[in-house]
Protein backbone atom coordinates (compact mmCIF):
# COMPACT_ATOMS: atom_id res chain seq x y z
CA UNK A 1 0.00 0.00 0.00
CA UNK A 2 2.40 2.34 1.47
CA UNK A 3 5.00 1.58 -1.54
CA UNK A 4 2.51 1.08 -4.17
CA UNK A 5 3.99 4.27 -6.13
CA UNK A 6 5.79 1.91 -9.07
CA UNK A 7 3.23 1.97 -11.52
CA UNK A 8 2.86 -0.71 -13.92
CA UNK A 9 6.39 -2.18 -14.32
CA UNK A 10 5.86 -3.07 -10.61
CA UNK A 11 3.54 -5.93 -10.96
CA UNK A 12 5.87 -7.94 -12.68
CA UNK A 13 9.13 -7.44 -10.53
CA UNK A 14 9.96 -9.28 -7.41
CA UNK A 15 11.80 -8.02 -4.74
CA UNK A 16 14.61 -10.29 -2.75
CA UNK A 17 15.45 -9.54 0.57
CA UNK A 18 17.85 -10.53 2.98
CA UNK A 19 16.61 -9.95 6.49
CA UNK A 20 18.91 -10.86 9.25
CA UNK A 21 17.63 -12.10 12.84
CA UNK A 22 19.54 -11.07 15.99
CA UNK A 23 19.00 -11.59 19.45
CA UNK A 24 20.70 -13.26 22.48
CA UNK A 25 20.08 -17.28 23.50
CA UNK A 26 16.94 -17.38 25.34
CA UNK A 27 14.54 -14.41 23.57
CA UNK A 28 12.79 -16.59 21.32
CA UNK A 29 14.41 -15.98 17.84
CA UNK A 30 13.59 -19.47 16.73
CA UNK A 31 10.02 -19.46 18.27
CA UNK A 32 9.55 -16.42 16.31
CA UNK A 33 10.30 -17.36 12.84
CA UNK A 34 9.05 -20.72 13.43
CA UNK A 35 5.33 -18.82 14.27
CA UNK A 36 5.80 -16.29 11.21
CA UNK A 37 6.83 -19.42 8.53
CA UNK A 38 4.98 -22.34 9.87
CA UNK A 39 2.58 -20.80 12.16
CA UNK A 40 3.78 -23.35 15.08
CA UNK A 41 4.89 -22.68 18.36
CA UNK A 42 6.43 -25.71 20.75
CA UNK A 43 4.74 -27.76 18.32
CA UNK A 44 5.48 -31.74 18.57
CA UNK A 45 4.86 -32.05 14.63
CA UNK A 46 7.50 -29.15 13.39
CA UNK A 47 8.70 -31.19 10.55
CA UNK A 48 11.32 -28.68 10.13
CA UNK A 49 14.85 -29.94 9.60
CA UNK A 50 16.12 -26.15 10.68
CA UNK A 51 15.20 -23.51 12.11
CA UNK A 52 18.15 -21.04 10.68
CA UNK A 53 16.94 -20.32 7.17
CA UNK A 54 13.70 -19.54 6.27
CA UNK A 55 11.95 -17.84 3.23
CA UNK A 56 8.81 -16.75 3.00
CA UNK A 57 6.82 -15.67 -0.11
CA UNK A 58 4.79 -12.63 0.29
CA UNK A 59 2.30 -10.20 -2.43
CA UNK A 60 2.14 -6.51 -0.65
CA UNK A 61 0.07 -4.47 -3.22
CA UNK A 62 0.69 -6.44 -6.28
CA UNK A 63 4.19 -6.39 -5.88
CA UNK A 64 6.16 -9.85 -5.20
CA UNK A 65 8.98 -10.39 -2.29
CA UNK A 66 10.74 -13.36 -1.47
CA UNK A 67 11.60 -12.92 2.22
CA UNK A 68 15.56 -14.57 3.15
CA UNK A 69 15.35 -14.38 6.81
CA UNK A 70 19.01 -15.27 8.19
CA UNK A 71 19.26 -16.00 11.96
CA UNK A 72 22.37 -15.32 13.70
CA UNK A 73 23.83 -17.39 16.50
CA UNK A 74 23.09 -15.70 20.19
CA UNK A 75 25.30 -17.42 21.98
CA UNK A 76 28.14 -15.42 23.36
CA UNK A 77 31.13 -17.09 22.12
CA UNK A 78 30.31 -16.84 18.56
CA UNK A 79 29.70 -13.07 18.91
CA UNK A 80 32.21 -12.05 16.46
CA UNK A 81 31.00 -14.41 13.77
CA UNK A 82 28.25 -11.67 13.18
CA UNK A 83 29.89 -9.33 9.99
CA UNK A 84 29.89 -12.51 7.66
CA UNK A 85 26.37 -12.94 8.56
CA UNK A 86 24.46 -9.68 7.69
CA UNK A 87 26.96 -8.01 5.29
CA UNK A 88 24.12 -7.36 2.25
CA UNK A 89 21.24 -7.86 4.16
CA UNK A 90 18.55 -5.43 3.67
CA UNK A 91 16.63 -5.31 7.06
CA UNK A 92 17.44 -6.66 10.54
CA UNK A 93 15.03 -7.85 13.23
CA UNK A 94 17.03 -7.09 16.28
CA UNK A 95 14.86 -9.00 19.16
CA UNK A 96 14.64 -8.96 23.46
CA UNK A 97 13.24 -10.44 25.52
CA UNK A 98 10.96 -7.73 27.77
CA UNK A 99 11.48 -9.36 30.95
CA UNK A 100 15.21 -9.56 30.31
CA UNK A 101 17.13 -6.03 31.02
CA UNK A 102 20.53 -7.78 29.49
CA UNK A 103 18.83 -8.72 26.53
CA UNK A 104 17.93 -4.96 25.51
CA UNK A 105 21.25 -4.09 25.98
CA UNK A 106 22.39 -6.57 23.71
CA UNK A 107 20.32 -4.84 21.23
CA UNK A 108 22.03 -1.97 21.85
CA UNK A 109 25.26 -3.31 21.09
CA UNK A 110 23.52 -4.65 17.80
CA UNK A 111 22.70 -1.76 16.31
CA UNK A 112 26.16 0.57 17.41
CA UNK A 113 27.28 -2.35 15.33
CA UNK A 114 25.22 -2.58 12.76
CA UNK A 115 25.05 1.09 11.42
CA UNK A 116 28.76 1.34 11.58
CA UNK A 117 28.94 -1.33 9.38
CA UNK A 118 25.88 -0.82 6.68
CA UNK A 119 25.36 2.22 7.16
CA UNK A 120 21.41 4.07 6.93
CA UNK A 121 20.71 1.78 4.29
CA UNK A 122 19.95 -1.10 6.28
CA UNK A 123 15.71 -1.00 7.88
CA UNK A 124 16.05 -2.23 11.27
CA UNK A 125 13.39 -3.55 14.23
CA UNK A 126 13.77 -3.49 17.42
CA UNK A 127 11.43 -6.08 18.80
CA UNK A 128 10.23 -6.75 22.37
CA UNK A 129 9.30 -10.67 22.40
CA UNK A 130 7.07 -12.31 25.16
CA UNK A 131 4.38 -9.85 25.96
CA UNK A 132 2.85 -12.76 27.41
CA UNK A 133 4.68 -12.33 30.12
CA UNK A 134 3.88 -8.47 30.83
CA UNK A 135 4.06 -8.74 34.57
CA UNK A 136 7.42 -9.78 34.48
CA UNK A 137 8.15 -6.92 32.23
CA UNK A 138 11.80 -5.48 33.18
CA UNK A 139 12.42 -3.34 29.85
CA UNK A 140 9.68 -0.29 29.74
CA UNK A 141 8.10 0.20 27.05
CA UNK A 142 8.80 4.01 26.97
CA UNK A 143 12.86 3.27 27.28
CA UNK A 144 12.26 1.04 24.54
CA UNK A 145 10.36 3.20 22.36
CA UNK A 146 12.43 6.40 22.99
CA UNK A 147 15.52 4.53 21.94
CA UNK A 148 14.67 2.96 18.83
CA UNK A 149 13.19 6.40 17.75
CA UNK A 150 16.50 7.65 19.01
CA UNK A 151 18.24 5.10 16.64
CA UNK A 152 16.04 5.47 13.62
CA UNK A 153 14.28 1.99 14.42
CA UNK A 154 10.68 1.07 14.54
CA UNK A 155 9.79 -0.81 17.79
CA UNK A 156 7.13 -3.77 17.52
CA UNK A 157 5.47 -6.12 20.44
CA UNK A 158 5.14 -9.76 19.80
CA UNK A 159 4.30 -12.88 21.45
CA UNK A 160 5.38 -15.83 19.65
CA UNK A 161 3.43 -17.88 22.21
CA UNK A 162 0.05 -16.28 21.58
CA UNK A 163 0.68 -15.05 17.85
CA UNK A 164 0.84 -11.63 18.86
CA UNK A 165 1.98 -9.15 16.07
CA UNK A 166 4.48 -11.14 14.51
CA UNK A 167 2.33 -10.54 11.01
CA UNK A 168 2.68 -7.29 11.81
CA UNK A 169 6.37 -6.98 12.10
CA UNK A 170 7.23 -8.86 8.81
CA UNK A 171 4.82 -6.77 6.60
CA UNK A 172 6.09 -3.13 7.95
CA UNK A 173 9.64 -4.15 7.82
CA UNK A 174 8.48 -5.48 4.06
CA UNK A 175 6.85 -2.76 3.07
CA UNK A 176 10.27 -0.10 4.29
CA UNK A 177 12.54 -2.14 2.63
CA UNK A 178 10.44 -1.84 -0.73
CA UNK A 179 10.83 1.75 0.18
CA UNK A 180 14.50 1.66 0.41
CA UNK A 181 14.58 0.21 -2.27
CA UNK A 182 12.59 2.05 -4.49
CA UNK A 183 14.84 4.94 -3.53
CA UNK A 184 17.60 3.08 -4.45
CA UNK A 185 16.59 2.24 -8.08
CA UNK A 186 16.16 5.99 -8.45
CA UNK A 187 19.35 7.15 -7.32
CA UNK A 188 20.78 4.66 -9.40
CA UNK A 189 18.82 6.00 -12.23
CA UNK A 190 17.01 2.88 -13.37
CA UNK A 191 13.60 3.81 -12.77
CA UNK A 192 12.08 7.51 -13.96
CA UNK A 193 14.72 9.29 -12.69
CA UNK A 194 13.96 11.85 -9.46
CA UNK A 195 14.99 14.52 -7.88
CA UNK A 196 16.57 14.47 -4.17
CA UNK A 197 16.53 10.60 -4.43
CA UNK A 198 19.29 9.51 -2.21
CA UNK A 199 23.09 8.84 -4.37
CA UNK A 200 25.22 6.69 -3.29
CA UNK A 201 28.84 5.37 -4.67
CA UNK A 202 30.28 6.43 -7.87
CA UNK A 203 27.94 6.54 -11.27
CA UNK A 204 29.39 5.13 -14.04
CA UNK A 205 28.60 6.28 -17.50
CA UNK A 206 29.04 4.99 -21.23
CA UNK A 207 30.57 6.86 -23.47
CA UNK A 208 28.12 5.27 -25.87
CA UNK A 209 24.50 6.08 -26.40
CA UNK A 210 22.12 4.47 -23.37
CA UNK A 211 18.57 5.51 -24.44
CA UNK A 212 18.17 1.75 -25.13
CA UNK A 213 19.40 0.32 -21.72
CA UNK A 214 17.44 2.81 -19.71
CA UNK A 215 13.85 1.52 -21.24
CA UNK A 216 14.85 -1.97 -21.11
CA UNK A 217 15.73 -2.54 -17.48
CA UNK A 218 12.98 -2.41 -14.94
CA UNK A 219 11.69 -5.29 -16.64
CA UNK A 220 14.68 -7.68 -16.63
CA UNK B 1 35.13 -17.55 -24.23
CA UNK B 2 36.36 -20.91 -23.11
CA UNK B 3 38.97 -21.03 -25.71
CA UNK B 4 40.23 -17.76 -25.78
CA UNK B 5 41.06 -18.82 -21.74
CA UNK B 6 42.34 -21.73 -22.62
CA UNK B 7 44.74 -20.71 -25.06
CA UNK B 8 45.76 -17.63 -22.97
CA UNK B 9 46.62 -20.31 -20.18
CA UNK B 10 50.58 -20.12 -21.25
CA UNK B 11 51.88 -17.87 -18.25
CA UNK B 12 50.32 -18.92 -15.24
CA UNK B 13 50.18 -16.51 -12.68
CA UNK B 14 49.15 -13.66 -15.33
CA UNK B 15 46.45 -15.45 -16.50
CA UNK B 16 44.87 -16.40 -13.27
CA UNK B 17 44.26 -12.84 -12.93
CA UNK B 18 42.88 -12.62 -16.42
CA UNK B 19 40.34 -15.57 -15.35
CA UNK B 20 39.67 -13.83 -11.99
CA UNK B 21 38.66 -10.63 -13.77
CA UNK B 22 36.30 -12.99 -16.66
CA UNK B 23 34.77 -14.87 -14.06
CA UNK B 24 33.83 -11.19 -13.12
CA UNK B 25 32.49 -10.59 -15.67
CA UNK B 26 30.51 -13.24 -16.25
CA UNK B 27 28.64 -13.02 -13.00
CA UNK B 28 28.25 -9.48 -13.88
CA UNK B 29 26.57 -10.33 -16.58
CA UNK B 30 24.70 -12.69 -13.85
CA UNK B 31 23.43 -9.13 -11.71
CA UNK B 32 23.23 -7.16 -14.37
CA UNK B 33 22.06 -8.48 -17.72
CA UNK B 34 21.51 -5.56 -19.59
CA UNK B 35 24.38 -3.73 -18.53
CA UNK B 36 25.97 -2.27 -22.22
CA UNK B 37 28.54 -4.02 -22.18
CA UNK B 38 30.13 -4.98 -25.74
CA UNK B 39 30.06 -8.81 -25.31
CA UNK B 40 26.15 -8.61 -25.34
CA UNK B 41 26.02 -9.13 -28.63
CA UNK B 42 27.52 -12.73 -28.36
CA UNK B 43 25.24 -13.32 -25.62
CA UNK B 44 22.21 -11.91 -27.05
CA UNK B 45 20.31 -15.16 -26.18
CA UNK B 46 20.56 -14.49 -22.82
CA UNK B 47 18.28 -12.08 -22.88
CA UNK B 48 15.45 -13.75 -23.96
CA UNK B 49 15.59 -16.54 -21.37
CA UNK B 50 13.61 -16.03 -18.00
CA UNK B 51 16.14 -15.98 -15.29
CA UNK B 52 15.87 -19.21 -14.23
CA UNK B 53 17.28 -20.66 -17.27
CA UNK B 54 19.54 -17.79 -17.41
CA UNK B 55 20.95 -18.50 -13.95
CA UNK B 56 20.83 -22.55 -15.21
CA UNK B 57 23.36 -21.71 -18.24
CA UNK B 58 25.08 -19.19 -16.17
CA UNK B 59 26.06 -22.18 -13.90
CA UNK B 60 27.09 -24.50 -16.81
CA UNK B 61 29.20 -22.22 -17.90
CA UNK B 62 31.12 -22.11 -14.74
CA UNK B 63 31.37 -25.45 -14.30
CA UNK B 64 32.84 -26.24 -17.98
CA UNK B 65 35.23 -23.09 -17.08
CA UNK B 66 36.18 -23.77 -13.50
CA UNK B 67 36.55 -27.50 -14.40
CA UNK B 68 39.18 -26.76 -17.25
CA UNK B 69 41.02 -24.52 -15.01
CA UNK B 70 41.03 -25.82 -11.80
CA UNK B 71 44.36 -26.64 -11.59
CA UNK B 72 45.89 -22.99 -12.68
CA UNK B 73 43.95 -21.40 -10.50
CA UNK B 74 43.03 -23.23 -7.25
CA UNK B 75 45.69 -21.91 -5.06
CA UNK B 76 46.58 -19.58 -7.85
CA UNK B 77 50.38 -21.00 -6.75
CA UNK B 78 50.87 -18.96 -3.99
CA UNK B 79 52.99 -20.49 -1.31
CA UNK B 80 51.29 -18.78 1.38
CA UNK B 81 48.28 -20.18 0.92
CA UNK B 82 49.38 -23.72 1.00
CA UNK B 83 51.30 -23.25 4.10
CA UNK B 84 48.30 -21.45 5.87
CA UNK B 85 46.15 -24.60 4.80
CA UNK B 86 48.65 -27.16 6.82
CA UNK B 87 49.05 -25.18 9.35
CA UNK B 88 45.32 -24.87 9.77
CA UNK B 89 45.44 -28.60 9.19
CA UNK B 90 47.79 -29.10 11.72
CA UNK B 91 45.63 -26.90 14.26
CA UNK B 92 42.61 -28.94 13.45
CA UNK B 93 44.47 -32.05 14.50
CA UNK B 94 45.50 -31.09 17.62
CA UNK B 95 42.13 -30.73 19.06
CA UNK B 96 40.67 -34.01 18.16
CA UNK B 97 39.43 -34.01 21.73
CA UNK B 98 36.99 -31.64 21.20
CA UNK B 99 33.57 -33.48 21.84
CA UNK B 100 29.96 -32.25 21.85
CA UNK B 101 29.50 -31.43 25.01
CA UNK B 102 32.50 -29.30 25.24
CA UNK B 103 31.02 -27.40 22.38
CA UNK B 104 27.94 -26.89 24.58
CA UNK B 105 25.29 -28.87 22.35
CA UNK B 106 23.57 -32.22 22.74
CA UNK B 107 24.41 -34.95 20.29
CA UNK B 108 23.23 -38.56 21.17
CA UNK B 109 26.27 -40.25 19.52
CA UNK B 110 25.40 -43.58 20.15
CA UNK B 111 22.16 -43.82 18.68
CA UNK B 112 22.86 -45.65 15.33
CA UNK B 113 21.03 -42.88 12.92
CA UNK B 114 22.48 -40.08 14.58
CA UNK B 115 26.18 -41.79 14.09
CA UNK B 116 25.34 -42.48 10.56
CA UNK B 117 24.05 -38.48 10.21
CA UNK B 118 27.27 -37.29 10.69
CA UNK B 119 29.37 -40.03 9.52
CA UNK B 120 27.67 -38.85 6.12
CA UNK B 121 28.05 -35.33 6.75
CA UNK B 122 32.11 -35.94 7.40
CA UNK B 123 32.38 -37.75 4.14
CA UNK B 124 30.47 -34.76 2.78
CA UNK B 125 33.48 -32.74 3.92
CA UNK B 126 35.71 -34.57 2.71
CA UNK B 127 34.40 -34.37 -0.29
CA UNK B 128 34.66 -30.75 -1.33
CA UNK B 129 38.27 -31.23 -2.25
CA UNK B 130 37.59 -33.41 -4.69
CA UNK B 131 35.38 -31.55 -6.83
CA UNK B 132 36.02 -28.74 -9.10
CA UNK B 133 33.24 -26.67 -9.84
CA UNK B 134 32.69 -23.90 -7.09
CA UNK B 135 29.05 -25.23 -7.57
CA UNK B 136 29.55 -28.55 -6.53
CA UNK B 137 32.30 -27.63 -3.88
CA UNK B 138 29.28 -25.52 -2.42
CA UNK B 139 26.74 -28.35 -2.57
CA UNK B 140 29.09 -31.07 -0.53
CA UNK B 141 28.59 -27.68 2.04
CA UNK B 142 25.08 -27.88 1.82
CA UNK B 143 24.59 -31.83 1.84
CA UNK B 144 26.80 -31.36 5.37
CA UNK B 145 24.18 -29.37 6.33
CA UNK B 146 21.48 -31.16 5.39
CA UNK B 147 22.80 -34.51 7.32
CA UNK B 148 24.09 -32.11 10.56
CA UNK B 149 20.40 -31.22 10.50
CA UNK B 150 19.31 -34.46 10.41
CA UNK B 151 21.98 -35.78 13.56
CA UNK B 152 20.55 -32.89 15.53
CA UNK B 153 16.99 -33.40 15.40
CA UNK B 154 16.95 -36.91 15.47
CA UNK B 155 19.17 -36.07 18.93
CA UNK B 156 16.90 -33.14 20.43
CA UNK B 157 13.62 -33.94 18.63
CA UNK B 158 13.24 -30.42 17.86
CA UNK B 159 14.44 -28.31 14.86
CA UNK B 160 18.06 -27.33 14.74
CA UNK B 161 19.01 -23.37 15.83
CA UNK B 162 21.98 -21.97 14.69
CA UNK B 163 23.65 -22.57 17.97
CA UNK B 164 23.62 -25.60 17.60
CA UNK B 165 24.02 -25.61 13.48
CA UNK B 166 27.85 -23.70 14.28
CA UNK B 167 28.38 -26.14 17.23
CA UNK B 168 27.57 -29.00 14.66
CA UNK B 169 29.54 -27.82 11.92
CA UNK B 170 32.69 -27.13 14.01
CA UNK B 171 32.13 -30.39 15.12
CA UNK B 172 32.15 -32.08 11.76
CA UNK B 173 34.94 -30.18 10.70
CA UNK B 174 37.36 -30.83 13.19
CA UNK B 175 36.02 -34.69 13.00
CA UNK B 176 36.48 -34.50 9.16
CA UNK B 177 39.64 -32.70 8.81
CA UNK B 178 38.89 -31.90 5.69
CA UNK B 179 42.08 -31.23 3.40
CA UNK B 180 43.11 -27.73 1.91
CA UNK B 181 39.96 -26.40 3.79
CA UNK B 182 41.81 -22.87 3.43
CA UNK B 183 42.11 -22.76 -0.41
CA UNK B 184 38.78 -24.17 -0.80
CA UNK B 185 36.67 -21.62 0.90
CA UNK B 186 38.69 -19.20 -0.82
CA UNK B 187 38.54 -20.88 -4.05
CA UNK B 188 34.95 -21.01 -3.48
CA UNK B 189 34.79 -17.24 -2.86
CA UNK B 190 36.60 -16.27 -5.46
CA UNK B 191 35.03 -18.44 -8.44
CA UNK B 192 31.45 -18.61 -7.58
CA UNK B 193 28.58 -16.97 -8.65
CA UNK B 194 28.24 -14.01 -6.51
CA UNK B 195 24.33 -14.52 -6.77
CA UNK B 196 24.58 -17.59 -4.93
CA UNK B 197 26.88 -16.83 -2.27
CA UNK B 198 24.62 -14.00 -1.64
CA UNK B 199 21.40 -14.97 -1.71
CA UNK B 200 19.70 -18.23 -0.81
CA UNK B 201 19.74 -21.00 1.00
CA UNK B 202 23.48 -22.58 0.04
CA UNK B 203 24.67 -18.66 0.52
CA UNK B 204 23.76 -19.74 3.82
CA UNK B 205 24.70 -22.92 4.28
CA UNK B 206 28.48 -21.66 3.62
CA UNK B 207 28.07 -18.68 5.55
CA UNK B 208 27.97 -20.72 8.42
CA UNK B 209 30.60 -23.00 7.40
CA UNK B 210 33.14 -20.25 6.81
CA UNK B 211 32.08 -19.19 10.19
CA UNK B 212 32.69 -22.41 12.19
CA UNK B 213 36.17 -22.51 9.99
CA UNK B 214 36.81 -19.35 11.20
CA UNK B 215 36.08 -19.76 14.80
CA UNK B 216 38.20 -23.34 14.80
CA UNK B 217 41.07 -21.14 13.75
CA UNK B 218 40.66 -18.72 16.57
CA UNK B 219 39.45 -21.39 19.01
CA UNK B 220 40.81 -20.72 22.49
CA UNK B 221 40.23 -21.81 26.35
CA UNK B 222 37.93 -19.02 27.08
CA UNK B 223 36.01 -19.59 23.43
CA UNK B 224 34.95 -23.20 24.75
CA UNK B 225 34.20 -22.08 28.06
CA UNK B 226 37.02 -23.92 29.85
CA UNK B 227 40.04 -22.71 31.67
CA UNK B 228 43.28 -22.01 30.79
CA UNK B 229 44.66 -25.07 32.45
CA UNK B 230 42.05 -27.17 31.39
CA UNK B 231 42.58 -26.56 27.41
CA UNK B 232 46.51 -26.87 28.25
CA UNK B 233 45.85 -30.31 29.72
CA UNK B 234 43.74 -31.56 26.96
CA UNK B 235 46.05 -29.79 24.40
CA UNK B 236 49.00 -31.53 26.00
CA UNK B 237 47.48 -34.97 26.49
CA UNK B 238 46.54 -34.97 22.91
CA UNK B 239 50.08 -34.48 21.82
CA UNK B 240 51.74 -36.81 24.46
CA UNK B 241 49.52 -39.47 22.17
CA UNK B 242 47.75 -41.20 25.14
CA UNK B 243 44.90 -40.04 23.54
CA UNK B 244 41.85 -42.08 21.98
CA UNK B 245 40.87 -40.10 18.04
CA UNK B 246 37.54 -39.25 17.66
CA UNK B 247 36.61 -42.34 15.45
CA UNK B 248 38.31 -44.26 18.49
CA UNK B 249 36.34 -43.56 20.86
CA UNK B 250 33.24 -44.07 18.82
CA UNK B 251 34.19 -47.44 17.91
CA UNK B 252 34.85 -48.14 21.78
CA UNK B 253 31.33 -46.64 22.66
CA UNK B 254 29.65 -48.96 19.69
CA UNK B 255 31.66 -51.92 20.77
CA UNK B 256 30.54 -51.22 24.39
CA UNK B 257 26.80 -50.66 23.09
CA UNK B 258 26.73 -54.02 21.22
CA UNK B 259 27.85 -56.06 24.42
CA UNK B 260 25.28 -54.27 26.89
CA UNK B 261 22.69 -55.24 24.00
CA UNK B 262 24.09 -58.72 24.41
CA UNK B 263 23.91 -59.10 27.54
CA UNK B 264 20.50 -57.46 27.98
CA UNK B 265 19.31 -60.22 25.89
CA UNK B 266 21.31 -63.03 28.06
CA UNK B 267 19.11 -61.68 30.88
CA UNK B 268 16.12 -61.92 29.53
CA UNK B 269 16.49 -65.53 28.47
CA UNK B 270 18.18 -66.34 32.24
CA UNK B 271 14.85 -65.03 33.19
CA UNK B 272 12.91 -67.11 31.07
CA UNK B 273 14.70 -70.13 31.99
CA UNK B 274 14.12 -69.68 36.21
CA UNK B 275 10.35 -68.92 35.10
CA UNK B 276 10.16 -72.04 33.20
CA UNK B 277 12.05 -73.92 36.27
CA UNK B 278 9.67 -72.44 38.78
CA UNK B 279 6.99 -73.58 36.75
CA UNK B 280 8.15 -77.20 36.66
CA UNK B 281 8.44 -76.92 40.27
CA UNK B 282 4.65 -76.06 40.47
CA UNK B 283 3.70 -78.53 38.14
CA UNK B 284 5.82 -81.31 39.69
CA UNK B 285 4.08 -80.21 42.95
CA UNK B 286 0.48 -80.04 41.64
CA UNK B 287 1.05 -83.77 40.35
CA UNK B 288 2.06 -84.65 43.22
CA UNK B 289 -0.95 -83.45 45.29
CA UNK B 290 -3.26 -84.28 42.61
CA UNK B 291 -1.59 -87.80 42.74
CA UNK B 292 -1.98 -88.09 46.40
CA UNK B 293 -6.02 -86.67 46.01
CA UNK B 294 -6.71 -89.04 43.49
CA UNK B 295 -5.54 -91.84 45.44
CA UNK B 296 -7.31 -91.12 48.23
CA UNK B 297 -10.31 -91.11 46.53
CA UNK B 298 -9.78 -94.22 45.18
CA UNK B 299 -9.19 -95.45 48.42
CA UNK B 300 -12.09 -93.72 49.39
CA UNK B 301 -14.32 -95.55 46.80
CA UNK B 302 -12.95 -98.63 47.32
CA UNK B 303 -12.09 -98.89 51.08
CA UNK B 304 -9.81 -101.61 51.73
CA UNK B 305 -12.58 -103.87 53.54
CA UNK B 306 -10.88 -106.69 55.51
CA UNK B 307 -13.65 -109.13 55.84
CA UNK B 308 -13.44 -112.16 58.28
CA UNK B 309 -14.54 -115.14 56.36
CA UNK B 310 -16.16 -117.42 59.20
CA UNK B 311 -16.82 -120.54 58.11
Amino acid sequence: MAAGGGGGAGGSKTYSFKVVLLGEGCVGKTSLVLRYCENKFNDKHITTLQASFLTKKLNIGGKRVNLAIWDTAGQERFHALGPIYYRDSNGAILVYDITDEDSFQKVKNWVKELRKMLGNEICLCIVGNKVDLEKERHVSIEEAEAYAESVGAKHYHTSAKQNKGIEELFLDLCKRMIETAQVDERAKGNGPSQAGGARRGVQIVDDEPQAQSAGGCCSG
Amino acid sequence: MTMNLSKDLSSNQRCAEKIVASMETLHGMAIVPDAGSKSDSRLSPLQMDTSEEKDRLLDNIEKLIMTRLYKSVFCMDDPHEEQKDLSLQNHIRSLSWVTPKILQFSLCEHDKEVADQIASAVSALLEIDSKRAPQDKLSCVTKACDHLFRAIKASTKEPANTDDLISGLVYITIKANPPRLFSNLKYITRFCNPKRLMTGKCAYWFTNFCSASSYIETMNFSSLGLTEEEFNHLMEQKSKGCYMTGSNIQGTVQQMEDNKQHLAVLQHRQEILFQKAESLLREINDWHVALQAEVQELLHKFPLEIKHQTN
